[in-house]
């Protein structure tokens, strides 16, 4: 093959995709790539947590140990003495903050995941089909949607708590997800809204394709972008949440290290002991933050119009 | 044998508080292996006459009054899992919008490959979720319907198919994608085509190349064209029997060579009229006015207000169809022929 028709092939490759060139503007913003590598790190700790973290997450060393500090004494009861470092210090009950920041990570990424994932599919269903039916269908659904967008989240989250019967991971994910279908209901109806006028849907039609095979193959994969950038948007507003839950004692099980919880253990220290409150919260603030810097990245990728101006 | 019969067909459009009637007691017919033309302007409702033969037209707009009759079965009877299966398989339609009628988010021979799976037993299932495995797995470039969607993209003329298969519709210029909108209308050996507008988003040279290639699949492949345009040139280029179409009604029928030499109403006259001709002493005709707004109660011609030859029994009485000249030949005009009783419709055939 000749050299010119490698680099025609090398370019209509490149071009081929969408996944090339949205990835070329997150890449070129600065404040994207660091959220990503941040959301990166954090991911890395909390799968590995059991082989990152400095130490078990329920043994107990000093309390209140000032970050940068050291206890003596036997904590793996094998009948010597160890000195163990707390880089970020102990909490109330002796346990390390560093380690249980560690796990906290697992279950802050995994309901913020996990809400985000419920309300997708629901609230993307419901904007799907009041968006291609529209008629009764989408009065309907949307005089729903409306009720559930005029009601205050919190109190709805703490009643669906409540109903599902206590305090856990499932009754958690149900409550914050619960309060996110809207968002995504709203912004895929209007997205389909748009798109189901596109001669390319009235052609499936007309091949004979049934709705379903219309809304999923032929709708969706032109909202996926939009999609895309909600979930990135929504996940850092699911961790501020399942940290308010775990605050005020809603969250999962008090004995799981969680963020909210931390914090709200630090609390009635936080004259004495002001790292236990202060790290989880700052370790909220980054994820947040990166989430939200990495969302933005994507959504002006998205945006075809922005990215012509970048490339200019 | 009459392949489509249209008869009487009234579709409209209920807005809030009026009715938009789109098409007005409209027949036609279409024989096997025949190309008949509809011409009209823009908003004479050449588009919805498609629609309404598919089923496929837009709430709140519906099929009120009429019959269409597709192989002598009634296709208004039919449910709508009835319809998708004769949509794509026995009639298909080709868009007048090739830059937006083929899906951006999938391949070219996917697009062409699905339509094959859906109505042809290659042995491959269509539910979504063989859809997406083949998809995620890569399997669809060692199925059936890819080798098919190959080879009719090549029949309609892609040059380099098995490559070009793989590509996304915007790498593909305007004068392809139509062809790829053709082969997908094609890919399951329709009945009849309808082909709404196929080359008024294409420059004058592919045009002509499109619609030479358009007949000859058309012989090829056996199938009756419905040629729906507002362009004369095209019909008088590979239509056997014309329909003239304004404010939702067929105004004149005839076969083409009659059509163009002997145009009988004064709309039909007015159109031709309207195309520019090389002797350089013919001023350009313009027919005044504009296509009535539907909401008009208009009680007698619809075509009066704008008509050279209108007298005052025309803004008073509807005109029917009219015999002007052999039996094939019809137009809905006052002062035209004699009124006729026969149905024109089955005539032709």
């Amino acid at each position: 093959m000749s050299s010119s028709t490698d680099s025609l092939d090398a370019a209509d490759r490149q071009q081929r995709d969408w996944f090339g060139p949205v990835m070329d503007t997150v890449l070129s913003d600065k404040r994207a790539v660091v959220g990503a590598a941040v959301i990166g790190s954090i991911i890395v700790l909390a799968v590995f947590a059991p082989y990152l973290a400095p130490t078990e997450p329920q043994t107990t060393y000093d309390l209140l140990e000032p970050p940068n500090s050291h206890s003596e004494g036997d904590f793996d009861l094998d009948g010597t003495t160890e000195e163990i470092w707390h880089p970020l210090g102990t909490d109330s009950q002796g346990k390390d903050i560093l380690t249980e920041l560690i796990y906290g990570a697992r279950i802050s990424l995994l309901v913020a995941f996990a809400t985000v994932g419920f309300a997708l599919l629901v609230g993307t269903t419901i904007g799907m089909l009041a968006g291609y039916y529209r008629g009764w269908i989408d009065s309907l659904l949307m005089r729903y949607i409306d009720l559930q967008w005029a009601f205050p989240e919190i109190v709805l989250a703490v009643a669906i708590i409540a109903v599902a019967g206590g305090i856990g991971v499932v009754p958690v994910i149900i409550a914050i997800g619960f309060g996110f279908v809207d968002d995504f209901a709203r912004l895929v109806r209007s997205e389909v809204l748009k798109t189901r006028e596109e001669a390319y849907v009235t052609a499936a039609r007309a091949v004979g394709m049934r709705p379903r095979r219309v809304m999923f193959r032929e709708i969706l994969p032109n909202v996926t972008g939009t999609i895309l950038v909600q979930i990135t948007l929504l996940i850092p507003i699911a961790i501020l949440w399942e940290a308010g839950l775990s605050f005020i004692g809603m969250g999962v099980s008090p004995s799981t290290p969680t963020w909210g919880l931390l914090l709200a253990d630090g609390r009635q220290f936080l004259h004495e002991a002001w790292w236990i409150s202060v790290l989880p919260g700052l370790a909220i603030l980054v994820t947040v933050l990166s989430f939200t810097l990495f969302g933005e990245g994507l959504r002006e990728a998205f945006d075809v119009s922005e990215r012509e101006v970048h490339d200019r | 044998m009459t392949l489509l019969e249209v008869e009487n067909l009234h579709t409209e459009f209920p807005m809030d508080g009026y009715t938009i009637p789109a098409l007005n007691d409209v027949s036609l017919s279409v024989s096997s292996g025949e190309i008949v033309g509809v011409v009209g302007e823009s908003g004479s409702g050449k588009t919805v006459l498609a629609e309404s033969v598919m089923g496929i037209v837009e709430e709140p707009g519906r099929v009120t009054d009429g019959e269409i009759r597709f192989k002598g079965e009634s296709l208004l009877s039919k449910t709508e899992s009835e319809l998708q299966s004769v949509r794509g398989s026995a009639i298909s339609l080709v868009f007048q919008d090739p830059m937006n009628s083929l899906n951006p988010t999938i391949t070219v021979g996917e697009q062409v490959a699905e339509t094959i799976r859906l109505h042809q037993d290659v042995g491959e299932s269509v539910s979504l979720g063989a859809e997406f495995k083949r998809k995620l797995f890569g399997a669809t470039k060692h199925s059936e319907s890819w080798k098919q969607s190959i080879e009719m993209l090549e029949t309609v003329g892609i040059p380099e198919p098995a490559s070009r298969a793989s590509s996304y519709p915007h790498e593909f210029s305007g004068g392809m994608r139509q062809r790829a909108l053709i082969a997908i209308a094609l890919s399951c050996e329709p009945d009849l085509l309808i082909a709404d507008e196929p080359t008024t988003a294409l420059d004058v040279t592919t045009q002509a190349k499109l619609l030479d290639e358009l007949e000859a699949l058309a012989k090829a492949f056996d199938t009756a064209v419905m040629l729906i345009t507002h362009d004369l040139a095209v019909v008088a280029e590979i239509c056997e029997f014309v329909y003239v179409m304004y404010a939702g009604e067929v105004v004149e029928r005839a076969k083409t060579e009659r059509l163009f030499g002997q145009p009988q109403h004064p709309y039909t006259v007015g159109l031709l009229d309207s195309v520019p001709k090389l002797d350089g002493l013919t001023e350009l005709g313009a027919i005044p006015g504009d296509v009535p707004e539907r909401t008009d109660q208009i009680g007698g011609c619809l075509f009066a207000p704008r008509c050279p030859e209108a007298t005052q029994e025309c803004q008073e009485n509807r005109p029917s169809d009219r015999n002007v000249g052999d039996g094939e030949h019809s137009a809905a005009c006052l002062k035209r022929g004699k009124s006729q009783s026969v149905d024109m419709v089955n005539k032709h055939d």
